[in-house]
Order: C-alpha cells, then structure tokens, then sequence
C-alpha cells in the first residue's frame, strides 16, 4: 500500500494526513516534512493517521522526534484519528502517554489553537 | 543492467563499426567524436564501465582525456582501453602512463576487442566482490562483538530455568538482552529493542547495555533503574532520534519475588502455572521520549511452574508471504501450549512456529525471545 501526504494550512497550524502503511520507507518523507515546518517557524503540528493501517518503530521514531522538536520550541505535534491497528501500537508502547492524541483531526485542531 | 560502454573516436565509419556490434553484443553503448565531449558524456549517467578511447582527436588527445578521467575521483576507477594507429612503443607507454589499462593497435580483428572489454569487465567484478566481502567481514565482526555481549550463558540461580536467544534481521541489530547477578544473589533481566536496526541501532544497543548495567549496580528496584536509563540517555537519543523499549525484571532466590518494570516494551506474557495468562503490560514509554518519567513498579510470586515470556516485537510482526502477520494472538496460544515444557523447548518451539509461519519470506525484524521457567528450588 501506497503511502499519501498532503499539508494544509488551517489557522496557523500545519496538517498532514496521512493514509496506508507508515512505515520506514515512508518516514523520510514525514521526517522532511516535520523539519520543513519547524525551519519555517511552525510549531503546531497535527499528523492526522486516520487512513493509515500500520506504523513500525522507525515511523513512531519520527514521530516522537518530531514532538520533542515541537515542544522544545513550546509548540507541540499531536495525532488524532488512530484506527484499531495503530491504536494498539501505541498502547503496547505506552506512546500513547507521551502524545495528545485526539479522535478526529478537527478535535486536535481546535486544541492547538 | 547491461554494462555501459563509451565510444571516443572521430573516425565516423569506425566508431558506427564498434557501436553496432558491441550493441549487437548486449552492451549499452554512447559515443563521442572528441575528447571535450566524450569528458561531458562520461559525467552524464549512467556511467560507462570501460571506456574506448582513440588518441589522435580533435581538441584535447585521446592521453589528456584519460589523464582528466584519472584526475577526477568520480571517474579514475573506468577502464580505459586506448585504440590507435599510434603503435609505437613510446605510445603505448604514453598509453599506460596517462592511466589506461590496456592498449590495441589500429587495425584491430572485433573478436580481440570484445574479449578484451569482456576481460575488463570480468576483472572489474572481481574487484567489487572483494570490497564487498571486505565490508561483510567488517559486518561479521561487528556482529561477533554484539553477539559475545548477549551469548554468554545466563547465571544460575536457584528455582529458576532460562533460556535467551536474539536472531538479528541483519548481521548487527538493535534487539538485545542481558542478565545481571548482584551481591544479594538476585538476577536482573533485561530485554531492549531499540527502534530501527543493522548498525545505527546497534551502536544504540551497546550504550544503552552499559547504561542498564551501571543503573543496575546501584539501584534496587526495575522502575528506578529504568527511569536513570532513560534520563541518562534522554539528550543521546533526542539528539540520533531514537528510542529504546526495554522490559526489566528482578527475581530474588530466596523469596521467589519476581518485581518488573515495562518502559514500552511488548510483548511480555506472565504464563502463572495455575491461572490465566498475563500480558505484563507497558506502564510507560519507551526510554528516551519523555524527560524525568517515573515507571510503575510491580512484584509477582514466582512459582514452580509459572513462566514469563518476554517477545520483541519481530517474532509477532514476522509476515508470511501474503503479507499478513504472525500476531500476538498466535504467540499467545503457542506459549499456553508449551508451558509444561522446560525453557530451551518453550523457546524452540516458538521460535520454530514462527520460522514455518514465515518460510521463504526475509525476516524484516531482529526476533529476540527470553523465556523464565519457574522450577523448584
């Protein structure tokens, strides 16, 4: 399965949404695109995983990364929308403790502002 | 691919000559008819693999062309074998001076030409293998020091039977485990996963084995050890971005208490001899994601009979050749299956269930398993 991100601007706060398998082939791409935003000045990140079935470690490697960066320059990057599959990764990893995590984009939206 | 070869000759019959039949041949082929522009093909990809290369030509001679490929680190390695009218001893050292490795006399039979170039070739094969098996034995001592950090054999200890093994995905991988015996006769286990594999994480897995280990001599409780882990290797990891889940458990002798800590570690399995099985959950985050967090501690009674199973996630993720995945359910009812049985066989059974459920496919994790039999004292 084919991994696609595209980026919104709502409100100051940069979207990605991501959909199928997340996972070290598609990191580098999500990686880039965290580093892009925080060069930028952005530092209220929402990765939303609704569409994606599966995340390895090297894909919950960049996302902690990303939300160490974030809340280091007092912002923060949140999920929201984790199906089944990857709720159960984050719960077996305890990331769930770590990040905000919000049902449904819009949620974890609204928290950032 | 097929391997490349560049034509560099002005004489417009023989170049098309050489082209059609080393085309004819297999062989991807461009050509140049002067020096300037076959030095602006040579740097135009893909890169040839030999070069052939005249000497009298327009602009620059065939002798400063191969001394600007030889000067250039990107191009030195291509063989170049010079064709020319100029057949004089003093040429042909010429030849072999400005960098070329081999050298044919105008008018040349097509035979002699294509077994030299296949000769070439063969010997530039030769060369890479060698280099490869260089870095391979690079690899395997990098994987016999990893290994000699993990094989030694797990202390003994009174009511207590146990077997370990980690199977790296590659040759070096960021799975391990460890045992650690303190002055009080109590074992300490551990079993870590840093995220990603082959040497980064490695490297990873030997700083974050000696942390473990110092955390250990001086402090008591599994929690403990793992939050001065985790702080002590925070600015390291933030700084690589990775993390490392890691499972710890004490098992005292005498009082047969086993305590544990999980910093987002699965999958570990309490197998109790009379009761249901247990999944020791994780009560925190991997080591190395959040700053000062205090893990939960946790104490069982160790019977004869009871088991703990500490799984990396590599054995329960290992996918069968339509893609779908061993799973924790499978893992599961395998170990309730062999709890009667001794450690070592608890271990090969798993590890055998999980081989057949996944043959012929690559194994994508490091699989790591550390089984504790209770037995009695």
């Amino acid at each position: 399965m084919k991994l696609e991100s595209y980026v919104t601007q709502e409100s100051q706060i940069s979207v990605l949404e991501l959909s199928g398998r997340f996972d070290a082939y598609e990191a580098p791409e999500v990686r880039s695109w965290v580093e892009t935003q925080v060069s930028t000045g952005a530092n209220r990140l929402v990765v939303d995983l609704e569409d994606v079935n599966f995340v390895d470690s090297t894909a919950l490697a960049v996302l902690v990364q990303g939300m160490k960066t974030c809340r280091q320059k007092k912002g923060d990057l949140v999920l929201s929308g984790l199906q089944q599959p990857v709720r159960i990764i984050f719960e077996l990893t305890r990331l769930d403790r770590a990040f905000d995590i919000f049902t449904v984009k819009d949620d974890a939206v609204n928290a950032l502002q | 691919m097929c391997k490349q070869i560049l034509i560099v000759e002005d004489d417009a019959s023989l170049r098309e000559w050489v082209e059609y039949e080393l085309m004819f041949e297999g062989y991807g082929v461009e050509t140049a008819a002067d020096g300037l522009s076959a030095l602006t093909k040579v740097n135009d990809s893909p890169m040839p693999d030999v070069i052939l290369l005249d000497v009298q030509l327009p602009g620059i001679n065939g002798f400063q062309v191969c001394q600007s490929l030889q000067a250039d680190p990107l191009t030195a390695a291509i063989p170049v074998i010079f064709l020319t009218a100029r057949a004089s001893l003093d040429d042909k050292l010429t030849g072999f001076e400005s960098g070329g490795i081999d050298y044919l006399p105008k008018p040349f039979k097509m035979e002699e030409l294509k077994a030299r170039i296949k000769a070439l070739l063969r010997m530039g094969e030769l060369e890479r293998r060698l280099a490869e098996a260089a870095v391979d034995e690079e690899m395997a001592q990098a994987a016999a020091i990893q290994n000699s950090l993990m094989a030694r054999n797990a202390p003994q200890v009174p009511g207590l039977e146990i077997s370990a093994e980690c199977r790296p995905a590659k040759k070096v991988g960021g799975d391990f485990y460890d045992f650690q015996l303190d002055d009080n006769k109590r074992l300490c286990i551990v079993e870590a996963d840093v995220c990603g594999k082959g040497l980064a994480a490695a490297l990873i897995m030997t700083s974050t084995r000696t942390a473990l280990r110092g955390a250990t001599r001086s402090m008591t409780q599994p929690n403990r050890v793992l939050k001065q882990t985790s702080d002590q290797l925070y600015d390291d990891l933030t700084e690589v971005g990775k993390f490392v889940t890691a499972f710890m458990a004490c098992y005292q002798p005498d009082t047969r208490q086993l305590s544990w800590s999980n910093a987002g570690h699965s999958l570990a399995v309490y197998l109790p001899k009379d009761g249901a099985p247990q999944i020791l959950e994780a009560d925190g985050p991997p080591l190395g994601v959040l700053e000062s967090f205090d893990y939960e501690h946790q104490q069982v009674e160790f019977r004869p009979g009871d088991v703990v199973a500490l799984c990396s996630d590599g054995l329960y993720e290992a996918e069968n050749s339509g893609g779908q995945m061993y799973g924790i359910d499978r893992l599961l009812s395998v170990l309730e299956s062999t709890t009667s049985k001794s450690a070592a066989d608890i271990a090969d059974y798993v590890f055998d269930d999980v081989g057949k459920f996944s043959i012929n496919e690559e194994q994508g994790d490091d699989q790591t398993l550390v089984i504790l039999k209770g037995i009695p004292s």
